[in-house]
């Protein structure tokens, strides 16, 4: 018998039983920035609402863009960045990264954008990250529409899905467009761009250009592993925060971004299929046909107190918030375009002062199955969208 | 007088030795030819570890063996009075139950050929079950007249074997994957909703190790013993990258035999 062997069995024997063999904690290996706030005194003036010097920043993001009064300017204002414990941030200044401490001082002046790194506590990850403050458009207190054609869509940073971009006519001044493909991602890595739920068709619209298709597709294994069996397409007007994807769906899809018009009626094309067996959450087949979904909600974006409010999957369509809603109704299976209109019913007549300081938030949401946030749908419903025009009193 | 003394302790010692000669006999093969086999059946404790453990464990807060069993047949024969060496043949079942906190564990799990991989920091539960045979070959020593030590390897084979966990967040709420690298997308995982894995179809179905056994005779055709098996082949099948370090079996079994 050789000590060689004997010894390590022997101590071996002992980590099971003591759970002695426990080796040093190793040093964290993110190096995310969790949170930015600026600190500015009497922030309303400058932006528009006091919460709008934070903000959360997921961690799929890596620019993060302040917005102020579009007659408004900053120049150095103080940062603070909460980033992962032990990390290190360091700022782009002349050319170089130099350490960065909460606190100091950062030029935001013309709208430049400050580029960070933060380097992980174990120095073996960096992620790069740009922070900027931008001027909302000017208010147009003008009748107008505006037109959402689809054509403006990309491919993400890593090229797996497509994403589209608010570079629509009249559109709001930023990103604005989510879609629930980065959950799809994780459960189909090798799904095509194609095979994604919320696609982008070069050609074949209304108009014979660009259009959305959207399709209830099956998540396969690792969707079933969670109990998510399928995702619906979908295209919506907020973020998709993945961080929730698996843990609580109905909070990764947050509707909704301020916008100072008052939308009345909205028009579009659509052409729909329903798939062929619908299924409930547990994957067991359900005797229902499958239904798409539209609709436009606006929204006060503040509660009493102050506080931001947001809408999620669960309360988009029932929040207190809400003061106008408007949701298709009497689509039919159709494979011409079709034309649909919805008008928007207010609650409330709108404060015009509100609207004005990006008090309301609005949403326009589509999905190829109407219960797709509950991960109940028929697999191979198709909903494709084209020209979508939200008409705004002014 | 002297002369009488001297030869009460010539006698005596000469007694002594041939009882010391009767115990290596007593105790000894009960065949005269030296051979004759063994069944045993025991109660087997244990489980399937990385070594060492990583330092990406930084708690086990759970550890459950199952309690496992273990029947067989053992030939044996012995050259002389101390060597020998026997052969074996036991049918058993173990399993473990462990509850682990981890710190950017590196996993990669492919179900259908869709890969998801990444960095997961929470908690770990695993429950394994395994069914098989294992044949150990040995070489015995007999160091005392009731005491035997055996070693050398054995080889097992697997019929049935389960390796079937869940992850969600540990008791500080935590419990999330970074996809692909510490860097990319956070996605959290709780206990309402945990991600559940099963690798049974990624584990070997055979596994090839070490034993050393302890026997003693406790009466004539009756023995206890106690032995340890330590795996020293990877239980992953080659590739299998879903874990990212090698692990091992480790069992203890205690039990009893008779011996022929």
């Amino acid at each position: 018998m050789s000590k060689k062997i004997f010894v390590p069995a022997l101590a071996l024997v002992g980590c099971l039983s003591l759970g002695s063999c426990i080796g040093d904690e190793p040093l964290n290996a993110e190096c995310d920035i969790e949170q930015v706030s600026l600190s500015v005194p009497d922030a309303e003036s400058i932006f528009y609402h006091e919460y709008d010097t934070m903000q959360v920043v997921s961690s799929a993001v890596d620019s993060v863009g302040f917005l102020i009064r579009y007659d408004k300017s900053v120049g150095q204002l103080p940062l603070t960045l909460k980033v992962t414990e032990g990390a290190q941030a360091y700022i782009l200044s002349d050319g170089e990264f130099v350490p960065f401490r909460n606190g100091q001082l950062v030029d935001f002046s013309e709208e430049q954008i400050r580029e960070f790194r933060i380097v992980s506590q174990d120095g073996k990850w960096a992620r790069m990250y740009k922070i900027n403050i931008v001027h909302d458009v000017a208010p147009e207190r003008e009748h107008f529409f505006m037109n959402v054609t689809f054509d403006h869509f990309g491919l993400n940073s890593t090229g797996k899905y497509h994403v589209w971009y608010g570079a629509e006519e009249n559109s709001i001044s930023y990103d604005q467009w989510a879609t629930g493909n980065p959950g799809f991602n994780l459960s189909k890595s090798s799904a095509k761009v194609e095979e994604y739920p919320t696609v982008g068709v070069a050609e074949g619209g209304v108009d014979g250009g660009p259009y959305v298709k959207l399709e209830t597709r099956d998540t396969g294994a690792f969707g079933r592993m969670v109990n998510m069996r399928l995702a619906a397409g979908n295209l919506f007007i907020g973020t998709f925060d993945v961080a929730n994807a698996l843990k609580d769906a109905m909070a990764a899809t947050r509707f909704g971004l301020p916008f100072k018009h008052k939308p009345i009626k909205v028009t579009g094309w659509y052409k729909f299929k329903a798939g062929e067996q619908f299924q409930n959450r547990q994957g067991q087949k359900v005797d229902r046909m499958d239904l798409p979904d539209i609709y436009c909600v606006m929204y006060r974006n503040q509660d009493s107190e102050g506080n931001q409010v947001l809408l999620y999957g669960d309360d988009v369509l029932s929040s207190k918030a809400i003061v106008g809603l408007a949701r298709i109704t009497g689509v039919v299976e159709t494979d011409e375009w079709t034309q649909f209109e919805m008008a928007v019913e207010y609650n409330q007549e709108l404060d015009d002062n509100l609207l004005e300081n990006n008090g309301y938030s609005m949403t326009l949401s589509m999905a190829s199955s109407i219960e797709g946030a509950s991960f109940e749908g028929a697999p191979g419903s198709i909903f494709c969208v084209d020209n979508v025009v939200i008409e705004c009193e002014y | 007088m002297k002369k009488i003394a001297f030869l009460f302790l010539a006698c005596f010692a000469l007694l002594s030795a041939t009882a010391q000669e009767d115990k290596w006999k007593e105790w000894g093969p009960t065949s005269p030819s030296q051979a004759g086999f063994l069944v045993r059946a025991g109660y087997t404790l244990g489980g399937t570890t990385p070594l060492p453990l990583p330092d990406e464990i930084r708690s086990i807060n759970e550890f459950s063996p199952k309690g496992g069993a273990t029947v067989g047949l053992d030939v044996y024969k012995m050259f002389g009075r101390r060597w020998g060496i026997s052969a074996g043949w036991h049918f058993f079942y173990e399993g473990f139950h462990t509850g682990a906190d981890v710190k950017n564990y590196k996993m990669s799990l492919t179900q259908e050929g869709n890969t998801m991989s990444g960095y997961f920091t929470g908690t770990d539960i695993t429950n394994t079950d395994m069914w098989g045979m294992t044949m150990p070959v040995l070489i015995t020593f007999r160091f005392a007249p009731r005491w035997n030590v055996s070693f050398g390897p054995y080889f097992s084979t697997y019929f049935k074997r389960s390796f079937k966990g869940e992850v969600y967040d540990n008791k500080d709420g935590v419990g999330y994957l970074r996809v692909d690298t510490p860097t990319g997308e956070k996605i959290n995982i709780d206990h309402s909703n945990p991600a559940t894995y099963d690798f049974h179809d990624d584990m070997r179905n055979w596994n090839g190790g070490i034993e050393l056994l302890f026997d003693w005779k406790v009466a004539r055709h009756f023995n206890a013993f106690a032995s340890l098996d330590w795996g020293l082949s990877n239980i992953w099948d080659k590739g299998f990258e879903a874990v990212d370090f090698r692990m091992y079996p480790l069992y203890a079994t205690v039990g009893v035999a008779y011996r022929y």
